[in-house]
Parts: structure tokens; sequence; C-alpha cells
């Protein structure tokens, strides 16, 4: 039997504090992340990835102390990103104690860095996320500023192409609104590439998870508000599927 | 007991040491030649390209300690994934021999249904019960593993245990050969049951 994992993500402001953001805006602080990591050791979580969301932004990398904090406390794999340009930050992060980073913006303005880092690395530490939106006609695109404009599909294919080792795909307008994943955008990218998908954004409740598990090919369920917030009221309580509900998602492989 | 997690190439040693630790084991993490001829128990971590971490280990002069450790002082050795993999004679990701511990090549894992089996192969995974196995649990016990990787070992011979997974078609998940130990996934992130499989690594005598 083949189980999927289920992946809680935790995202980390400038100050390194964990937050959880509707349509990225609007955080609302969930405390200090190397305490959320520590809550998220108890329920010995499959895998865990932490996210710096205002890396980019900031033009840094994620900090390397809370690497270190993060690194020291978490018992399972977990992977890493935020604002990773170049070969070096990634040595640092896989050096701090993350099994895998997650190159996102840098990916896409530049798939030639996804070779370089996985042929340095390999493939295996090499995971691309796919942010993905829909134009006013309903089309989905993975926004490419100054560089161009691919379909989900063929930005997973050149992911693929240059050696990612997995690929995250999310609709970026279904953040933190815990109405279910986006089924169609998961399908059609699973079914686009022979490396693992993963589902991003929008699961609110463990049944979505299921869902996404019958109806598409993704090999991994993350999601951010449903291991943070009790429900969709959003009040503030760090959780994970138990054991049954995970051996629910395995299937005859 | 002298534990020593063999350092080399790029591999990413923190979970292992970590679980080691948390089953009261208190490990080196060496390259030096003299730690790994002192050692009962040698772990072969791995994570990274086959071929690179087989070129460290032959550059760093580890070959040469590591055989004597396993073949003249009977170390009880776990190679683990990637330190499985390099084990075997022949090792496709860098089209090159490997240590030849064990009969067998480490190829790429080949699937007909690309939709269905992606790979690399990423998640837990049954592995089958195998009466001759020291290592698995009693045919009752919990043997969902944590598997990370896009080679495999095949065609092993002389093993006195090959354990197997599925996906799409069996393939080789551990095997055992006196005091040489391989498992292709990865007992260090498999939480309990993981950690049930490390302490029998250790508890029988060296």
């Amino acid at each position: 039997m083949f189980r999927p994992r289920v992946i809680p993500v935790v995202l980390v402001d400038e100050r390194g504090h964990a937050v959880k953001t509707r349509k990225f805006a609007r955080p609302l602080d969930l405390g200090d992340s190397v305490n959320t990591v520590s809550l998220f050791n108890a329920f010995e979580v499959d895998e865990l990835a932490v996210l710096d969301i205002s890396a980019t932004r900031l033009g840094r990398l994620f900090p390397e102390r809370l690497m270190a904090d993060i690194a020291s406390e978490a018992r399972m794999p977990f992977a890493v990103g935020g604002g990773i340009r170049t070969c070096d930050d990634i040595h640092a992060l896989l050096e701090a104690g993350a099994e895998k980073v997650i190159i996102a913006t840098a990916a896409i303005a530049d798939p030639g860095f996804v070779r370089t880092a996985s042929d340095t690395f390999a493939s295996s530490s090499i995971t691309v996320c796919l942010d993905v939106r829909r134009d006013w006609r309903g089309k989905y695109h993975v926004p490419a500023p100054g560089a161009k404009r691919r379909s989900p599909a063929e930005a997973a294919r050149l992911m693929e192409d240059m050696g990612a080792g997995e690929i995250i795909v999310q609709n970026l307008s279904r953040d933190g609104e815990m109405g279910g994943y986006d089924l169609a955008l998961i399908g059609e990218v699973a079914d686009a590439v022979g490396v693992p998908v993963i589902a991003l954004g929008g699961a609110g409740d463990f049944d979505d998870i299921r869902q996404a598990n019958t109806s598409t090919h993704a090999s991994a369920f993350a999601s951010g508000s449903l291991f943070c917030f009790q429900d969709r009221n959003r009040g503030v309580l760090i959780s994970y599927p138990d054991k049954d509900e995970l051996s629910s998602l395995a299937w005859q492989s | 007991m002298n534990v020593t997690v063999v350092n080399y190439a790029n591999s990413n040693a923190h979970s292992i040491l970590r679980a080691l630790t948390a089953i009261g084991i208190q490990p080196r993490f060496s390259q030096d030649r003299d730690d790994i001829l002192a050692s009962d128990f040698l772990i072969l971590p791995g994570v990274g390209h086959t071929g690179t971490a087989l070129a460290a280990l032959r550059a760093r002069d580890l070959v040469g300690p590591l055989e004597e450790a396993v073949f003249g002082k009977s170390a009880r050795v776990l190679g683990i994934c990637l330190g499985m993999q390099i084990m075997v004679d022949y090792v496709e990701e860098g089209d090159c021999p490997g240590l030849g511990w064990i009969s067998g090549r480490a190829t790429s894992l080949k699937v007909r249904d690309r939709l269905r089996y992606k790979v690399p192969h990423i998640g837990w995974n049954t592995v089958a019960h195998d009466d001759a196995s020291s290592l698995l649990p009693p045919r009752e016990g919990d043997r969902n593993y944590y598997f990370c990787h896009k080679y495999s070992v095949e065609n092993v011979v002389g093993a006195a245990s090959v354990a197997t997974f599925h996906y799409e078609t069996e393939r080789v998940a551990m095997f055992e050969k006196s005091n040489i130990f391989g498992v292709q996934f990865h007992p260090e992130k498999s939480h309990a049951a993981g950690l049930a499989l490390l302490r029998r690594f250790f508890k029988a005598d060296a």
C-alpha cells in the first residue's frame, strides 16, 4: 500500500513569527515559528514545509539563525523556501539541516537555475513551487514578470525537464480560503509530469484532502490553514490527522 | 558500543543522528579511518548522487577501512537509501562499479504508468513480511516506512533475506547478508516503526 504524504506548511514573516495569510495578505500571527514546529513534532507529521513569505520581497535569504533553531527542533523531514537565488543559498540551507529547498520566483525567472541546482544537489533536494493565477478569461497561468508566461502544465513539464524532483502547485487565490483545493488545476499539473506533485492552497478539512487524493494523481497534500486552525472560524489550534485518517489515504500500489 | 555514521559526500545526516539519539545511542559522525575501524556498528547514510558519493568514499580512502571493519572485524553495517545502493556491484547513477559487497545492481526506477506511479517514489509504503529478516518486526507488526528514491536495487543474489515493496511491480526494499544490511527506505524518517527497526539493528550481538 502506498500512502501519500500530508504536509503542514508554516509561513514565517520577517520577525520569524509563524503567520497564516488569506490570499497572501492579512497575516494572522500564530506566534513563535520554532514553537510551531515543535508542536508539529508532537503529531509526528510526515514532512513539514517552512516558507519565508517576506524573503523575496526583502531580497534576503531565510535567516540562518532561525533555520538552525528550526532544524534542531524538527524531527521530521522538512523543506525550506523563500528568497533562494543561488547554489550557495541552497548549500547553506541543506547544511543547516533542511532536507529539501523550495524554489519559486527564481525558478520561473531562470529555469536554468533549477537545472544547475538539481545537478549540484540531486533532484530529490529540489522542489519547485508553481504559483498559479487565473486571468480575466479564467485561463490559468504562472505569472512571470519579464519572462515567458506559461500554462501550469507547460511550466511543470519545463521544471521536470530541468530536474526538479517534485512540484508544488497552488492557486494563489485559494490561499487561506479553506474552500477546498483547486482540483482542476492540480489534476492538470499532476497529469502533465512524471515527478510527484504536491497540492497546496485551499484545504479546509480532511475531506478536501481525501477528495484530491481520489480525483487527482497528486502524491502529497499540503496545507497551512487546515493544520493551524480549529475549523473555518480560524481559531488557532495546531493539529494533524490521526493515524486512521492518514491510513484511509493509502491505495493498493 | 561504538557507533559511527560515516560522513561522506553531501550526505544529509541530521535526521539519522537525531533518530539515533532518540533511541539512546550516541553516534560519532566521522570520516576518520580509526573511528571506522573501532566501530561495532556502522551506518552509511545517503542522500544525493550515488556516483558522486562513491567517488567521495574512494577519494577519502574510506573503502579500505570500511571493508576491514565489515569483513575483518565483522562490524554490523546498515546502508540507508543511497547507502544501500552503493553496496552492490553496479551503480547506474554514475555508471560505475559499486562496492560489490552484495551481488546486485542499482538502477533507475522504471514505471509503465507514469501518471499513477510518480518517480521519485516519495511517501509511505508497506514492506512485505519476510521470515528470514532480522530487522523487520513479526508478521503482525507495522511495516510501513518512508521512501524517497528514484533508483533501486535489483537482481540481488545470495542475500539471506530480501524483502520487497510494491510500486506497480515488486521491488527490493531491503537485504540482509550476515552483518551487512541495506534498506531502501528511511527508518530515521519513519517514526515509531523506523525507530523500532533501528533498535533491532543495534540489539543483535555485535
